[in-house]
């Protein structure tokens, strides 16, 4: 092994001087990074002499461990799944000293790589994770999964507990009694407004180029903001810096491929994925048959350089999109457009060994259009949302049990729903907001060995010139070897509001809340116990409690049309309600046999001065009790995998009365049900079964899989929403049904 | 028999018995509230007081009957500050009440008050103001394109016969028409609607996707939701024309009550609303009951749709 850099310590501003205290001897630094592919691996440890000193790599698998003395240190690094590097450094009091360490994949005796690998979830990293509610899902964890279609993360995701779907055609996290505008989805740090596709069916983020999912449930950290409840980050690959390589799939839904490789001292990826149902779709139209056409794609592409020892310098884009048209004639139509485009531009700088830096500009841009034609009578509704963001963070390695982070965050908003009908407009509303937000963030171990995460928010906000202090705290507590507690809580804010109808996400829009309402704000605690009674298994029970204010909901009822629309014009505002439970997860990490069983006990409650006379209700995504059992098995190269869910009913208001009115516009009476309380009713619960098999191969000299899967195994048709007839008296109510059983092929190769 | 084996059984257990969980008779409708009164009427400023319905909610697990749930002996009192106007139950009509003799005519910009007694000690009170009297000032048919006019319709006001005069005979799917007036205080919004007064005229929408029998889902009467309308300028959709023949467009401007609750109202035909967030109780603004107790001024224009040729 050879010191990639050397040199003396740099300047270091005089406030991380003071706070690092002791004089600084030489600082070990490096780089942590897989050996098939040159990927970061964060969370990676690094002990030093037998665990005297230490650190863990950063999420660009960087570390520095500061004030070793003159000498030679045995080094250890090690990452589950991966082999541990071990060799001997010497540190001399004049020179600081970086390595890369590219560590291997481990095998198993079976010859087999261990798909566990990828991970994250070690004790190391438990103790990084000094979060409740943290979860890292990696990529070979989410494919032995059975899916609909295709590997989807955040359907996969909806399997932990905690994390409900609103039905089976929806992608939407409903996290902890939060709805999915609560949750903040980050794609390379950058917020994603509607990462969906096929009216939320599947979502944005394409399986071969994912690197990593790190989802907070609740009480997130301070270096996070702008949501009440959760943060989902989703980082793509860097690209391969070691060799060209490839990875792709054909489903019964889209095809999709990825291609990374080296260049010079960095490397690149581009990666896309299509549907191919418009083909289809054309042939069926073309027998006479009335079908939509339509068709999502992704485009993904991302490029590092090491620029000098120092900087290096990335770029990503992302763009997405999906198109739907429908011509009926006779004056008719429907064409339906929406997508995400996302850009970053990452500048990471050491500024010395100790002290790394990473300073972004992105922008992100979501926009729908709507526009249909209804017998020569043209509507359309158009809203896009754009931010452009300037974001630096600093990180100070001060010992090898202090990091200090510090950041700052910088964004203007342009948000713009416009809807015509008739060729009139009726809404225009346009808003240019500018968010500001800092954070200082601790991350320390005492002597006692308790891990302490605290950290401070600060933002302002131009709608309202709203400004908050938002405190955040995690502390992990060893009780033992393998036993330990953890609690942790939070204050938050959302300053932007989603706008989404029912059952349909593709019309979904953003809107910044002015100051007609109050801010929407909350406050977080959790607190839990994490057993590990060997490596191969994690016990967790955890408690959570959410409590929400200024809470707003789009008020249906207001008027078409209007000018100068406000905020308190759209929602029904001021509303309040909390969010509780206990969520218990078991799993087995390693071996043939792998999965986990989660169960939530939940109750989460909403109030509305203008709902319901103000009495309190569940959100239709309450869940009593949710239980998932997910597993795979292996056996040399055949594998499948078992999901069972059982949920809790939807809530749903029922009716409690018929009765008759004259609608006075048409003077014509009408047959009419009551409503009831808000969702004071429950659908029959929700199971299902999804099974997958897998068969690895060798397909032109490729690695391959294919793949049977079957979703809803015994089509238990789960119910969705009930129908009252209100116009034939006689009529039961109908249930509408989600979706039976659905059989998909499809096969995956990587080169 | 271990922990885990017995954790494993206990769970098998409540998770089946959770799975195999039946729907009871009944389980989709809430608690009853049946017998509660509703109450139904709406005044037009400039018109004859109109007759009045007084009935009760039924059980929503049963068929609904009219004749059930009718309320014929209740007293009616319609109040304004100067008079006081008694109904009558009609003999001849369930649950319908009819004003006193010689109709008189609703004031515009008046406080209107509705008491009503039914047995058992049931009180229903409501309240409307009446906005000021509308008046459509203009109806043209614009060009589609250019949205420039293409020319004027004879209008009710100008004693004509509208539905002979030639300049509103208009093409279906020809242009767009539309209605200017001037903005009516005490409105809280403004609303359309479309009868087609020719029964039995022809169907005219030529459309491949519809079947034989779709014509019969196109009502020959249809509404707006309420809108805002700050311009005084109204646009007619085509979608709301199904038959040739002669038709009228009314503009109503919107008492409170009426506004409440045609903007609440739950829109049964939409994706999922009767059972979403979008299946609510709508605001009726009575105290002791539920139904409409409003007001609105309201003018019109008539046209024929020739179909095209």
């Amino acid at each position: 092994m050879s010191p990639l850099v050397t040199g003396a310590t740099a300047r270091i501003p005089g406030l991380l001087l003071l706070w690092a205290g002791a004089v600084s001897a030489a600082t070990l630094s490096g780089y942590v990074r897989g050996s098939e592919d040159g990927e970061p691996l964060a969370s990676a440890a690094t002990a030093v002499s037998g665990g005297k000193w230490g650190g863990l790599t950063n999420d660009r698998g960087y570390f520095a461990i500061r004030n070793l003395p003159a000498g030679r240190y045995p080094v250890v690094v090690t990452h589950i799944g991966y082999e541990a590097w071990r060799d001997t450094v010497e540190v001399t009091d004049a020179d600081d000293l970086r390595i890369v360490v590219r560590l291997r994949r481990e095998t198993l005796d079976l010859g087999v790589e261990i798909a566990v690998s990828a991970d994250r979830e070690t004790s190391q990293e438990q103790e990084r994770s000094v979060q409740l509610g943290y979860v890292a899902l990696a990529p070979r964890q989410l494919q032995s999964m059975p899916a609909l279609g295709e590997s989807d993360y955040l359907r996969s995701l909806q399997l932990l507990p905690g994390i409900q779907a609103a039905s089976d055609v929806s992608s939407g996290l409903y996290i902890r009694g939060g709805g999915p505008d609560q949750t903040q989805i980050l794609l390379d740090e950058i917020p994603l407004y509607n990462p969906s596709h096929a009216f939320g069916f599947f979502s944005t983020f394409t399986p071969d180029v994912v690197r990593d999912v790190q989802l907070w449930k609740s009480a997130y950290p301070a270096n996070y903001g702008g949501n009440l409840g959760a943060v989902l980050d989703v980082a793509n690959r860097d690209g391969n810096r070691e060799r060209f390589a490839g990875r792709g799939g054909l489903s019964l839904v889209s095809g999709r491929l990825m291609l990374e490789g080296p260049v010079y001292a960095g490397s690149w990826m581009v990666a896309g994925r299509r549907t191919y149902l418009d083909p289809v779709l054309a042939a069926v139209r073309a027998s006479g048959v009335d079908v939509p056409g339509y068709y999502f794609y992704d485009l993904n592409a991302k490029a590092n350089q090491q620029l000098g020892a120092a900087n290096e310098l990335t770029v990503s884009g992302y763009f997405g999109r999906d198109d739907l048209d429908f011509d009926l004639g006779a004056k008719t139509f429907f064409n339906i457009r929406w997508g995400n485009r996302a850009g970053t531009a990452r500048w990471t700088h050491l500024f010395s060994p100790a002290l790394y830096g990473q300073f972004m500009a992105a922008a992100s841009e979501y926009e729908s259009t709507i526009s249909a034609t209804l017998f020569a009578t043209p509507v359309m509704f158009a809203n896009r949302i754009q931010d452009l963001t300037i974001k630096g963070d600093l990180e100070f390695f001060a010992t090898s049990d202090h990091t200090l982070t510090t950041g700052f965050r910088v964004t203007g908003y342009e948000l713009r729903f416009r809807q015509f009908f008739n060729q009139q407009k009726q809404f225009d509303l346009e808003e240019r907001p500018m968010l500001l937000e800092a954070f200082v963030q601790e991350d320390g171990r005492l002597p006692t060995g308790t891990h302490v995460r605290l950290g401070l928010r600060g933002s302002w906000f131009s709608e309202g010139d709203r400004t908050a202090l938002m405190p955040r705290l995690s502390v992990s507590q060893p009780l033992g070897e393998s036993l330990r507690l953890k609690a942790g809580g939070g204050a938050y804010r959302q300053y932007l509001q989603l706008v989404t109808t029912e059952g349909f996400s593709g019309g979904d829009f953003w809107v910044p809340l002015d100051d007609s309402v109050p801010e929407t704000r909350s406050w977080q605690a959790a607190a839990g116990l994490e057993w590990e009674p060997s490596h191969r298994y994690k016990v967790a029970v955890e408690g959570y409690y959410s409590d929400l204010d200024g809470l707003v909901v789009i008020d249906n009822d207001t008027v078409a049309d209007s000018d100068d629309t406000r905020s308190e014009d759209i929602f029904k505002s001021n509303g309040s309600g909390y969010a509780t439970g206990i969520e218990l997860f078991a799993k087995k990490r390693t071996g043939r046999l792998r999965g986990w069983l989660g169960y939530t006990l939940g109750r989460t409650r909403r109030t509305f001065a203008e709902i319901d006379g103000g009495r309190s209700f569940a959100p239709r995504y309450d869940r009593r009790h949710d239980i998932s059992l997910v597993t795979s098995y292996r056996a040399g190269l055949w594998s499948w995998g078992v999901n069972f869910l059982y949920a809790t009913g939807q809530a749903f208001t029922p009716a409690t009365a018929r009765y008759s009115l004259r609608m006075p516009a048409t003077d014509e009476v009408e047959d009419l049900v009551l409503a009831g309380r808000r969702n004071s009713a429950r659908l029959l619960p929700y199971h299902r079964v999804d099974v997958s098999l897998r068969r690895e191969m060798t397909m032109f000299s490729a690695a391959a899989q294919v793949y049977l899967q079957i979703f809803n195994l015994y089509s238990r048709r789960n119910e969705w929403f009930v129908q009252y007839d209100t116009e034939n008296p006689a009529t039961e109510p109908e249930v509408v049904q989600q979706l039976p059983v659905i059989p998909t092929l499809g096969i995956e190769f990587e080169f | 028999m271990t922990i885990l084996r017995q954790f494993t059984f206990v769970l098998s257990a409540a998770v089946l018995g959770g799975c195999a969980a039946e729907r009871q008779p009944g389980d989709l409708f809430g608690p009853h509230e049946t017998g509660v009164p509703v109450v139904d009427g709406f005044l037009l400023v400039g018109q004859p007081l109109p007759d009045l319905f007084v009935r009760r909610s039924a059980d929503p697990a049963e068929e609904y009957r009219l004749e059930t749930v009718s309320v014929n002996d209740a007293e009616v009192i319609l109040s304004t500050g100067v008079a006081e106007y008694h109904y009558q139950p009609d003999p001849d009509s369930a649950g319908r009440y009819l004003p006193p003799p010689g109709k008189p005519l609703v004031a515009p910009l008046t406080l209107y008050r509705l008491h009503v007694q039914l047995s058992g000690g049931d009180q229903v009170h409501g309240k409307t103001h009446t906005p000021a009297q509308l008046r459509i000032e203009e109806a043209v048919l614009l060009d589609d394109a250019e949205l420039t006019p293409k020319r004027s319709l004879a209008l009710f006001a100008e004693g004509g016969e509208v539905f002979i005069e030639p300049r509103n005979q208009i093409e279906y799917l020809d242009g767009i028409l539309e209605v200017a007036f001037s903005p009516v205080s005490g409105t809280a919004a403004y609303q359309l609607a479309v009868f087609s007064l020719d029964l039995e005229s022809e169907f005219i929408i030529d459309a491949d996707f519809l079947e034989k029998d779709d014509s019969e889902d196109f009502e020959r009467r249809g509404s707006s939701p309420p809108l805002e309308i700050a311009d005084g300028r109204a646009r007619l959709p085509w979608f709301a024309i199904a038959y040739a023949g002669r038709h009228v467009m009314h503009v109503y401007g919107l008492d409170a009550n009426w506004y409440d609750l045609v903007r609440t109202m739950p829109e049964g035909e939409f994706f999922g609303g009767l059972a979403g967030d979008s299946f609510q109780r709508p605001l009726f603004r009575l105290q002791g009951g539920i139904g409409l107790f409003g007001s609105a001024s309201v003018d019109s224009v008539g046209f024929v749709i020739l179909p095209r040729p």
